[in-house]
Order: structure tokens, then C-alpha cells, then sequence
């Protein structure tokens, strides 16, 4: 049936104008399905990153029972000396492991003489953390390093609403880890900024030594594992797993996924969004195919009374059609996808601002990253979309009455 | 009998009324006949062959091909009965616009899933005359052409039997000549019986048996020895007929 293809083929370039306007649907959609893919790519990879190399890291280490009890005593379930050592071993020996860093986490009131607001702390190594939380950036003043004993970075909603000025000293006030009060000065030596605007109006960070000395303990609440890359969390977490079953440590971990939770919630909204704009964009070009083959099959009526009386069965009437919506699909989900590629590139290069995104305090250059599977996906979609779309013209093409399709003029 | 008819009718619901377009239509066409149907416009010639090629289904009546009914089969069955063993010609050639013409004249072939059909198809056209065309396009050849490209896609499969309605009506007077010669010929040289609705007189020379039809109704059948006995008869009939118009 090979010349039926080639009938198929010619017919696409016969009414080449009508053809033109089906194509530019089809491309049209294509670019937009890839652009907005991309966009919404760009943004999730952006957030991700963003959380991990400002909060998260990769993997997370606690001591065994941390997750379910940290929030009602968090002081029972930190992880000691000895097994930090033992772990930071096992992961400096990793070579997908790029850097692992220990944290102390607290809760407790900073004041400044007049004010108090409650904070929400974590003790830090600050040449290890410098590394980890780049994404953490710096507002005023000079980062912390460990040789500032009594240094601390603020978070700038935080150090507005104390309106603290860089130098000041600060009072912490938090529990210990046998339930007493304790109180320490620390000085502002930076203001910072995650990103997140909720954080940074509670957020302060010190010398892990500092800290410690405040809950009067010589533990951490956990350590950050930093990868060398993202999509190898989930080796590396198995990996680690069996390699601390086997050292018998008494420890849990978490992916930045399992912490992650907003990121979940806000991949899921824009999902849908995008599900719902798909369906709408999918749908007008169905529309626009369906209606050219319609057309098509009334223009060649007599053509196919005659493909039909000649001995063509109503299948290879269906087969002609639908090849030529198939070849229609390929041609234009093609240059599509090519549109969208080129129309990345250029925004990728227009530099363009993004609007700040919600919850969030910096605004970005507009990203778009395209990935295979979101090509093979929209290729397949728009060619699928263009079969589908002309099932019901083809359907009624076979219909027609071969002796009135031969009388049609 | 390769193909027969029996007290075949069809008609077509016009609103509130029926239109008889055959009305209780018996024939029968033996292998390798010419068989030639005349008849006034709207006399049903076209149904006729439509139905006898099952293009169109009947109303009521019994078709038979080779001895076996077709009258009740399927559409999709007619179609490969179509496909096997007619050919068909039509009064404006019907050649699909897109193709060559050697395209046009191995589509037949394609349908029937013959793989390399480009050899056939050459023959074909070959054989009408028209082998250094067979990369024009329609649009490109003439009336006369165009209609030998379709005899050409009709004979290519090599059929029992080709239908051919008015296959000289859209041509001129020099050119419907020689199509009426090619299909004599093709006619004696293969075992292939014609069937022509005309309303010319020019295949009347070839006819093995001709049909007149008038309202539907088969009205008289003239076979080709009545013809000659009646030969010496006939130029006076013709005069006759011609003092009268
Ligand atoms: N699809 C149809 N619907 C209604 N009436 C029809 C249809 N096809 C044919 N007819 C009618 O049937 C009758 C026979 O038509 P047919 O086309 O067979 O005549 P014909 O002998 O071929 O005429 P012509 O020489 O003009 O081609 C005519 O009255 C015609 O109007
Ligand atoms: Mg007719």
C-alpha cells in the first residue's frame, strides 16, 4: 500500500495553503506545550537547588528517632561525638559525596535590650556551610567564619524587625539540654537572605561551638550530606543505608524529597495547571485538524467514489486519510518541537527578570529547560492528536455512498 | 454465465415518492461478450451498471457472478468483488489528479498487493499507447489521454469483466473513434467481457448483443447473428429511420 502513502504525501502539498494553516496549529501548540514544559521545569529545578543548597543539602543524618520526637524533645535525640566521626568517615571516603557538615538546631527568643522575637537557630561550621548553603546570600556585612566566636548571621527580615544594625550584640535566650535556662551575646556580623521569605524573619546562624556552649551539650542535631549531583540522591541514600546497616550506627537518614514537603505541593499545583492548559491547547488543534480533513474529504468526494469503485475498501479509504494526518502531525510536531527549542534559546539568552516568585524573596533570570522525555512526549502527543483528530472525517469518508460520491461534482 | 441478472429493481426514495430506476431488470452476460445498452437519458443505464458492478446495491431482484449471488452480500464484499474481477471506466476518466499516470494505472495493483507493480502498470499503458506519458499528471494529457490512462488502469489487473459508462460521451468525435477501437480490441485480443452504457451508435459495429432501455425497463435485446441475418435489411432500416427524423 505504499502508493496510498504516497497519495497521502501529495495530498498534504496539494492544498499546501490549507495544509499551512493545520501545520501552524500543530506548531503552534507544540512550542507553547514545550515552552510552558520548560518554564515549569526550570522553575522546579530552580526551587529544588535552591532548597538544597540552602537548607536541605542532599541527604540528611539523625539520630535514630529524630523525625517522629525531635519536635516534642528534640534534646534526646541528637547525634553524639563518636558516631559524627564514624559517619564523616564512611562519607569522606564517598566519591559521589562532595561535602558533609554538622548542624545544631534551636529554638529561642533574640533580643536586643527593647525587643524580643522568637528565632529559629542552628548552630553551624562555617567554612562547611559557606560551601553547602550557597544559595544562602549575603545582604550586608561580612560572612561568618569560625575564628568569629561570637559571630552570627541574621536573617534580613529578622535584623529589620530587631532594626539591629551590623556589629550589635544580640541576646539568645534558649533551653539546654537538661531543661535549664541559658543565654548567650552574639554579634551581627552579616545579614542574609534563603530566598525564603518565612525563614528569613526567624533565621540566625553561628558557630557550632557557640551553640553548643547555649544548649550545653556536645552534640548535633544532624548532619548535610552535599552531592556532586541531584539526580544521584536516591544511589547514594540506598548505598549509605546499607553501608551504616553494616557499621551497625544507630541512625537515620532523609532525602531533600522526603524533607521537602512544600516543593511536593507546589510541583503538584503546577502539574495540574499545566495537565488542564495542555488539554485546552490539545484541544484547539484537534479542532483545526478535524475541521481540514472534513474539508479535505468533501473537496475529494468524487476522488474517493473512485478509490472506492476501482476496489479500495472502506480501510484503505481510512488508511489514505490518516496517513495523511500522521504525515500532517510528523511534519508539524517536528518543526514544533524545533520552534520551541530555538524559542528557549532565545529566551534563555533574553536575560529577562522573572517576577519574584511567591514566598520567596529574590527574583531569577527567565530559565527553560528542555528534556528529552518532555520532547518525545510532546511528539508523540501532537502526532497522536493529529490521528485521532482525523478518525471521524476518515470515518465519514468511508461512509459516503460510492455511487453518489462518483455523481458529487 | 459470468454475470447475470435477474428481475433486478432499484429505487430511490425521492421525499414522499419512489423512483424506479430499474424496474424488474433481467440480463445475462456471457464471457468474453460485448455487450452494448442504449437508452434515452434517465432510462437507468448508469444504475444498471452500477448495480451489475455493485457499486450500488438493488432494491430487489438476484445477482450472480460466475453463478454466485452477490445481490445480498456485503459492501465491503462487493468492494473485493470489485477489486478481483471488474474494471471500470467512467464518462469523465476519473483519474486521480495527484498521481502520474502510470501511478493512476498501478493503483489498482497497490489495492490488490501486488509489490512491484511498476512492470504491469508500463505494460498496461504500452498497450494504449501511451507509454512515453507515464510521468504526466492528468492535468497534463488530453480528454483522449486521460480516458486511454483509465482503460489502462481497468485492464491492468486483468478483470472478467469492465464496465464503461459512456466512455465517449466527454470526448470528440476523432478521439471517441479510437477509444471505441481500443476497447474492440482489447476485447478480442483477452478473454475480457465489456459492458457499455453509450449513447452512441459507434459501438454498435463490435456488439456481440445490444440493450435498449427506456423508463427503467429493459425494452429489447439485438444479438450480434440476429444482426447479421437481419444485415442485408439494415441499411434499408437506417434510411428509414433517417427519412423519419
Ligand atoms: N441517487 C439517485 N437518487 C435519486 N434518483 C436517482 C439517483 N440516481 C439515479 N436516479 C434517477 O434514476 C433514473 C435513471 O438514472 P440513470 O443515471 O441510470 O440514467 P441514464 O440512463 O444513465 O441517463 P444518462 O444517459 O443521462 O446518463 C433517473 O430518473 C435518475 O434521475
Ligand atoms: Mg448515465
Amino acid at each position: 500500500m505504499l502508493l496510498n502513502q504516497k497519495m497521502a504525501l501529495l495530498n498534504v502539498f496539494r492544498n499546501y495553503r490549507r495544509s499551512l494553516i493545520t501545520l501552524s496549529a500543530i506548531i503552534l501548540g507544540c512550542t507553547a506545550l514545550i515552552l510552558f514544559a520548560g518554564f515549569i521545569n526550570s522553575m522546579y529545578q530552580g526551587m529544588r537547588e535552591n532548597l538544597i543548597h540552602s537548607q536541605l543539602g542532599h541527604i540528611q543524618i539523625y539520630a535514630k528517632g529524630y523525625n517522629k520526637n525531635s519536635a516534642s524533645e528534640p534534646e534526646k535525640y541528637l547525634l553524639d561525638s563518636t558516631t559524627v566521626s564514624k559517619v564523616q568517615d564512611i562519607l569522606e571516603a564517598d566519591a559521589d559525596v562532595l561535602l558533609v557538615t554538622e548542624r545544631l538546631n534551636f529554638n529561642g527568643l533574640i533580643s536586643n535590650g527593647s525587643q524580643s522575637v522568637a528565632v529559629v537557630g542552628e548552630g553551624i561550621v562555617p567554612d562547611k556551610e559557606a560551601l553547602l548553603s550557597s544559595a544562602v546570600s549575603l545582604k550586608q556585612g561580612d560572612d561568618l567564619f569560625s575564628d568569629d566566636t561570637y559571630g552570627s548571621l541574621v536573617g534580613d527580615g529578622l535584623f529589620n524587625g530587631l532594626s539591629a544594625n551590623v556589629g550589635e550584640y544580640l541576646t539568645i535566650l534558649s533551653s539546654t539540654a537538661d531543661g535549664a535556662i541559658n543565654a548567650i551575646d552574639v554579634q551581627v556580623t552579616g545579614v542574609v537572605s534563603t530566598g525564603v521569605r518565612e525563614v528569613d524573619a526567624r533565621f540566625i546562624r553561628a558557630n557550632l561551638s557557640l551553640i553548643q556552649e547555649l544548649l550545653y551539650t556536645d552534640k548535633v542535631s544532624r548532619m548535610v550530606v552535599l552531592l556532586n549531583n541531584t539526580d544521584d540522591t536516591d544511589k547514594v541514600f540506598q548505598k549509605l543505608e546499607q553501608i551504616f546497616e553494616e557499621h551497625d550506627l544507630n541512625i537515620e537518614m532523609r532525602t531533600w524529597s522526603q524533607l521537602a514537603g512544600y516543593y511536593h505541593e507546589v510541583v503538584g499545583l503546577f502539574n495540574s495547571i499545566f495537565q488542564f492548559i495542555k488539554i485546552i491547547v490539545l484541544f484547539i488543534v484537534a479542532l483545526s485538524i478535524a475541521n481540514t480533513m472534513l474539508m479535505a474529504v468533501m473537496e475529494r468526494t468524487r476522488e474517493i467514489g473512485t478509490i472506492r469503485a476501482i476496489g479500495g475498501t472502506p480501510l484503505s479509504v481510512m488508511n489514505l486519510l490518516l496517513s495523511e494526518a500522521a504525515i500532517i502531525g510528523l511534519i508539524g510536531s517536528t518543526l514544533g518541537i524545533a520552534c520551541g527549542w530555538f524559542g528557549a534559546e532565545m529566551l534563555n539568552h533574553s536575560g529577562w527578570m522573572m517576577p519574584t516568585p511567591p514566598g520567596s524573596s529574590q527574583s531569577y533570570p527567565i530559565r527553560i529547560i528542555i528534556e528529552q522525555s518532555m520532547i518525545v512526549e510532546t511528539f508523540l502527543i501532537a502526532l497522536g492528536v493529529a490521528v485521532a483528530s482525523s478518525i471521524y472525517p476518515a470515518f465519514k469518508a468511508t461512509r459516503l455512498s460510492v455511487a453518489d460520491a462518483l455523481r458529487f461534482v | 454465465m459470468l454475470l447475470r441478472a435477474t428481475n433486478v429493481s432499484k429505487s430511490y426514495k425521492l421525499g414522499e415518492n419512489e423512483l424506479r430506476a430499474l424496474n424488474e431488470v433481467s440480463i445475462d452476460i456471457p464471457q468474453q461478450s460485448f455487450i452494448v445498452i442504449h437508452g434515452k437519458s434517465g432510462s437507468g443505464k448508469s444504475t444498471l451498471l452500477n448495480v451489475l458492478s455493485g457499486i450500488e446495491p438493488v432494491s430487489s431482484g438476484s445477482l450472480y457472478f460466475n453463478d454466485e449471488s452477490f445481490s445480498t452480500m456485503s459492501e465491503r464484499k462487493r468492494t473485493l468483488l470489485r477489486r478481483d474481477h471488474f474494471g471500470i471506466i467512467f464518462q469523465n476518466f476519473n483519474l486521480l489528479p495527484v498521481f502520474t499516470a502510470l501511478e493512476n494505472v498501478c493503483y489498482p495493483l497497490s489495492l490488490l498487493g501486488v509489490g512491484d507493480a511498476r512492470r504491469q502498470g508500463m505494460d498496461a499503458l504500452e498497450r494504449v499507447g501511451l507509454a512515453n506519458f507515464h510521468n504526466h499528471r492528468p492535468a497534463q494529457l488530453s480528454g483522449g489521454q486521460m480516458q486511454r490512462v483509465a482503460i489502462a488502469r481497468a485492464i491492468v489487473s486483468k478483470p472478467d469483466v469492465i464496465f464503461a459508462d459512456e466512455p465517449t460521451a466527454n470526448l470528440d468525435t476523432q478521439t471517441s473513434d479510437t477509444i471505441v477501437e481500443l476497447l474492440a480490441e482489447l476485447n478480442a485480443e483477452s478473454k475480457v467481457t465489456f459492458v457499455i452504457a453509450t449513447h452512441h451508435d459507434d459501438f454498435n459495429p463490435y456488439a456481440t448483443e445490444r440493450y435498449e432501455m427506456a423508463d427503467g425497463k429493459m425494452k429489447g435485446m439485438v444479438s450480434k447473428e440476429v444482426e447479421e441475418l437481419m444485415s442485408t435489411e439494415r441499411i434499408e432500416k437506417n434510411s428509414v429511420l433517417e427519412t423519419t427524423l
